[in-house]
């Protein structure tokens, strides 16, 4: 048969978009695929290493480098489909500026704060970075001891570094950057239900006859979701979508109810949909009577801001934000009657019958609603709230649980539900929703990882935003950050995060695999194996969690997280980092390493060798001696078999394309709380909200409060930051791609064609944006993907040459103590 | 110590599949303004507003630009790629070197 190559790739690209469209192949290409794949190229599976819906791709490799990526037919989150960062996926492994060895601030052959990097091997390396850590916990002890990780951390490598930190160095004060993405979202489930992550699944949008999205960019931000929504909207013309946001993005192209509001005023939108519900008689009473308490929430809770900041030191309840008090179905009948349609309409700025048509798809009980959210409504000063008031409107109608009636909570990165929030890797949690600050929960952690009672402090660790104020304020001073980059991420980074990195006082450790801003702004970098250099484990937004082999090894001398967690706690002794009391209690662990109490345990160490893979390197476990990732996993698995949170046995996640929890007998689980769904609701009982003691969610009372700041007539701008499609995690990865760089090269200023011109700015102009913290020059764009209003400027954060966050305001939810990134007051000048 | 693929960058051969969704009164007008773009071609249609394209081209900014003016389409509501492959003499299709950006 003859051929030309041009047909045989054209007609392997036909196949595979027919295949996943559903549609009948065109002509006779499907066989081709696997010809080629299976003579040519090793395929593996691996869950993309980029946001949280968690695709699954096939990853090729040749001759020890990953030739190519494409999405996993197998898979049922994407079914064959890859966005366009996942297409580009191998690419990141192999950007020009890559760390290969490890460097540390020199000057004279010696450590110095003021140096300039140098190559350094990792025993110089670590001995540098265990005597800085000695003499911190010797000067200060533990509380001056922290870390930043991350919601791309592997399960493992989260693990590991919480124990190291919690129970190793006894010191809670590690945080993960989903504090900026996922706090929001967290404490939304533990106030109303008592229990972490969505009830529903990615099953509900082919089942929903309504979808609502809150503050989330869908089809930039999560493109494959994006494209099974968009799929239920066209195979079923019933189905509605609406779109709301402080700016009209790609997403409004497909509503059918567009709703650009006024920021902040979401809290009220979303109370007038509980009035018009409960007055229009649409309460669910059999659901409501049976399945929900009412409380209402304290209020005037401040901004999260430094304690003497004025709002803070005005605020009656900043002390006191999650705290609330019971209430009747009557009671906060009274108190949402307020929010009346012409009030709110004011308010939002959203048309009257815009609001009215929203309602509707709320309170119409044949209408099944997935409601979805990302960064708009977690990172708020009240986003707290907001994930409360849209459990509301859930609850009030019975609309949870079920397939297609689904809130669901979208993720920012591929792990943060997988190991930030299930691991528990913030600075008030232990695994499986387990909390420091309760003495039972502490004992139940000491009981699994054999330590003695005692050993995890009770004390709420510092939070990501108070880790930089406590950098700055010399009060944090050893500290080690793996898998991001905060310094270009967390909020303003003028006042607080490079004043904290560069105290002479402190010594600062980066893990990365790229020079990013982070890593140029520590002491001592250390070059880090990446995505499939390594064997890993995330979960994703719908509790799946997903399993991949290393496929290729890291360039020079990098090393996976896990590698330098467990290798540095060889470097301490029980004798130099626990108190004397602690141990004249426990004789038996003095003269021990950290790495014998927390890894050589009897149990992380307890498979051996000969269970990894034949097929599959793993440099961890054979440097260790022991398959590492599978006792840290088993380990932590004991946290949540039988409690919620079950997770099936090690081997299984590297058959499957992933399982969801809880996995009990086998079997995955869709929709939680409901029975028939959820082997943990009793039969007979319909639902039960189980992550509370009387099995019942909560409707919370809370009102509208304005935000932190907003323009007046100095600072005349809204200024709201976000992602773009082609780049993700700040752009540390996704800028060395030079595809997607050059498809978004610069960070722009997208602003309404009216307000430039009243500025003198023309589209491509310069402009500074300028706060009262800090300033950045940008350029304008007034056409393109984004349509902003008159008064609101919209700029993405992944450009280190355009530091936004020199400019936003470092004001908190006082609850989560999530940053509020998408509200404060700029002006704007021609350059 | 660095990793560099090939970086010789001539006589590549890029073709890429994706998947572009349009409500089913837009797939005509779609179709026709996919067919008229230099390197892209519709092969398939499914009459809820699915259609199948392929795009060519000698690189991949090439293909990535075909694909933003194609999700840029008016009507157009998402576009998705699917399958990518590149062909060039020695036939590796393994990943370039790539430009180390500023970081200022």
């Amino acid at each position: 048969m003859s051929i030309s190559r041009r047909d045989y790739m054209k007609a392997q690209a036909i196949a595979a978009a027919a295949a996943a469209a559903g549609m009948a192949v065109p002509g006779e290409a499907a066989n081709l695929v696997t010809e080629r794949e299976k003579t040519e190229l090793v395929w593996s599976k691996a869950a993309c290493r980029f946001c949280g819906t968690g695709c699954s791709v096939m990853v090729a490799t040749k001759d020890g480098q990953v030739v190519a990526t494409h999405g996993d037919v197998k898979a049922e989150v994407n079914r064959g489909l890859n966005c366009v960062k996942g297409y580009f996926l191998a690419k990141i492994l192999y950007g020009g500026d890559r760390l290969t060895q490890p460097l540390l601030r020199m000057r004279d052959g010696q450590y110095s704060k003021d140096g300039d990097f140098e190559a350094v091997s990792w025993e110089r390396a670590f001995d540098e970075m265990a005597a800085q850590f000695k003499r911190v916990l010797k000067e200060k002890g533990p509380e001056a001891v922290g870390m930043f990780g991350s919601g791309q951390w592997t399960v493992w490598e989260g693990y590991a570094a919480s124990k190291l930190m919690k129970a190793g160095f006894r010191s809670n004060n590690i945080d993960p950057n989903a504090r900026h993405c996922m706090a929001s979202a967290v404490a939304g489930f533990i106030r109303t239900f008592g229990i972490d992550e969505p009830m529903g699944c990615y099953d509900d949008f082919e089942n929903a006859d309504a979808f609502v999205l809150w503050g989330s960019n869908m089809a930039e931000m999560h493109p494959i979701l994006w494209t099974r929504l968009t799929d239920r909207r066209l195979s079923a013309p019933h189905v509605k979508v609406a779109v709301l946001s402080t700016f009209e993005n790609r997403c409004f192209d497909l509503a059918d109810i567009p709703m650009v509001f006024t920021p902040q005023s979401d809290l009220a939108i979303l109370n007038y949909i509980a009035k018009t519900i409960i007055e229009s008689g649409k309460v669910n009473e059999d659901f409501v009577g049976k399945h929900v308490n009412f409380a209402r929430g304290n209020t005037d809770i401040g901004y999260g801001l430094r304690p003497e900041h004025p709002l803070e030191q005005a605020a009656s309840n900043a002390g006191k934000a999650g705290g609330s008090t019971p209430m009747s179905f009557e009671d906060y009948a009274a108190f949402v009657a307020d929010y009346d349609l012409a009030h709110v309409s004011a308010l939002s700025g959203v048309p009257e019958n815009r609001l009215e048509a929203l309602a509707e798809l709320y309170g119409d009980p044949d209408t099944k609603v997935m409601s979805l959210w990302t960064m708009g409504v977690n990172q708020h000063t009240r986003g707290v709230w907001v994930n409360n008031l849209l459990y509301n409107i859930h609850l009030l109608t019975g609309k949870i649980s079920e397939p297609g009636n689904s809130p669901f909570s979208l993720t920012g990165q591929p792990s943060a539900c997988g190991t930030a929030r299930e691991v528990g890797t913030f600075a008030h949690r232990l695994p499986a929703d387990l909390l420091v600050a309760k003495e039972e929960h502490r004992e139940i952690a000491e009981a699994i990882w054999k330590l003695p009672k005692g050993t995890i402090p009770g004390k709420v660790g510092y939070h990501a935003v108070l880790q930089n104020r406590m950098l700055k304020d010399g009060k944090l001073n050893a500290y080690w950050v793996q898998v991001n980059n905060n310094m270009q991420a967390a909020p303003n980074l003028n006042e607080e995060g490079f004043p904290g990195y560069r105290n002479p006082e402190n010594f600062i450790v980066v893990s990365d695999a790229y020079p990013t801003v982070t890593a140029q702004a520590a002491d001592l970098i250390l070059p880090t194996a990446m995505w499939v250099e390594k064997e890993g484990a995330y979960g994703n937004a719908e509790r799946r969690t997903q399993f991949w082999h290393q496929l290729v090894d890291a360039p020079g001398e990098s090393k996976s997280d896990l590698w330098q967690l467990v290798e540095f706690s060889k470097r301490f002794t029980t004798d130099e980092v626990w108190p004397q009391d602690l141990l004249d209690a426990n004789p038996d662990y003095r003269g021990k390493t950290l790495y014998e109490v927390l890894y050589a345990n009897g149990q992380v160490d307890a498979f051996p060798l000969e269970e990894t893979s034949p097929d599959y390197a793993n440099h961890e476990s054979e440097d260790f001696g022991f398959y590492i990732q599978k006792g840290l996993f088993e380990e932590y698995a004991a946290f949540g078999r039988g409690h919620g949170h079950d997770l099936a046995p090690f081997d299984v996640y590297h058959e499957v394309r992933g399982l969801r929890w809880p996995v009990v007998d086998g079997q995955e689980t869709r929709w939680r709380f409901r029975e028939g769904y959820d082997p943990y609701v009793e039969p007979g009982s319909g639902v039960q909200f189980y992550g509370k003691a009387d099995k019942r969610a909560v409707i919370y009372a809370l009102p509208y409060e304005p935000p932190a700041e907003s323009p007046d007539e100095e600072y005349d701008f809204w200024l709201v930051t976000g992602r773009v499609l082609e780049h993700w995690h700040s752009g540390s990865m996704t800028q060395r791609v030079p595809e997607l760089h050059r498809a978004f090269p610069e960070a722009l200023a997208f602003m309404h064609p009216d307000d430039a011109a009243d500025k003198g700015l023309r589209r491509g102009s310069k402009v500074l944006v300028k706060s009262r913290r800090g300033e950045i020059i940008s350029r304008v764009e007034t056409r393109g993907r984004n349509k902003v209003p008159r008064g609101l400027i919209f700029v993405p954060w992944f450009d280190a040459r355009q530091l936004i966050n020199k400019v936003t305001l470092d004001a908190t939810d006082p609850i989560s103590k999530q940053t509020d990134f998408k509200k404060c007051a700029v002006k704007l000048e021609a350059v | 110590m660095r990793i560099s693929g090939p970086v010789d960058n001539k006589q590549e051969l890029h073709v890429a599949s994706l998947l572009v969704h349009c409500p089913p009164a837009a797939l005509a007008g779609t179709t026709t303004a996919i067919a008229a773009l230099q390197g892209a071609e519709v092969h398939g249609a499914d009459p809820v507003g699915k259609l199948v394209v392929t795009a060519e081209a000698e690189n991949e900014g090439e293909i990535l630009r075909l694909i933003d003016r194609i999700q840029d389409m008016e009507g157009v509501l998402s576009a998705i790629l699917v399958y990518h492959e590149f062909d060039r003499s020695d036939a590796t299709g393994a990943p370039q070197k790539t430009e180390r950006q500023a970081l200022s």
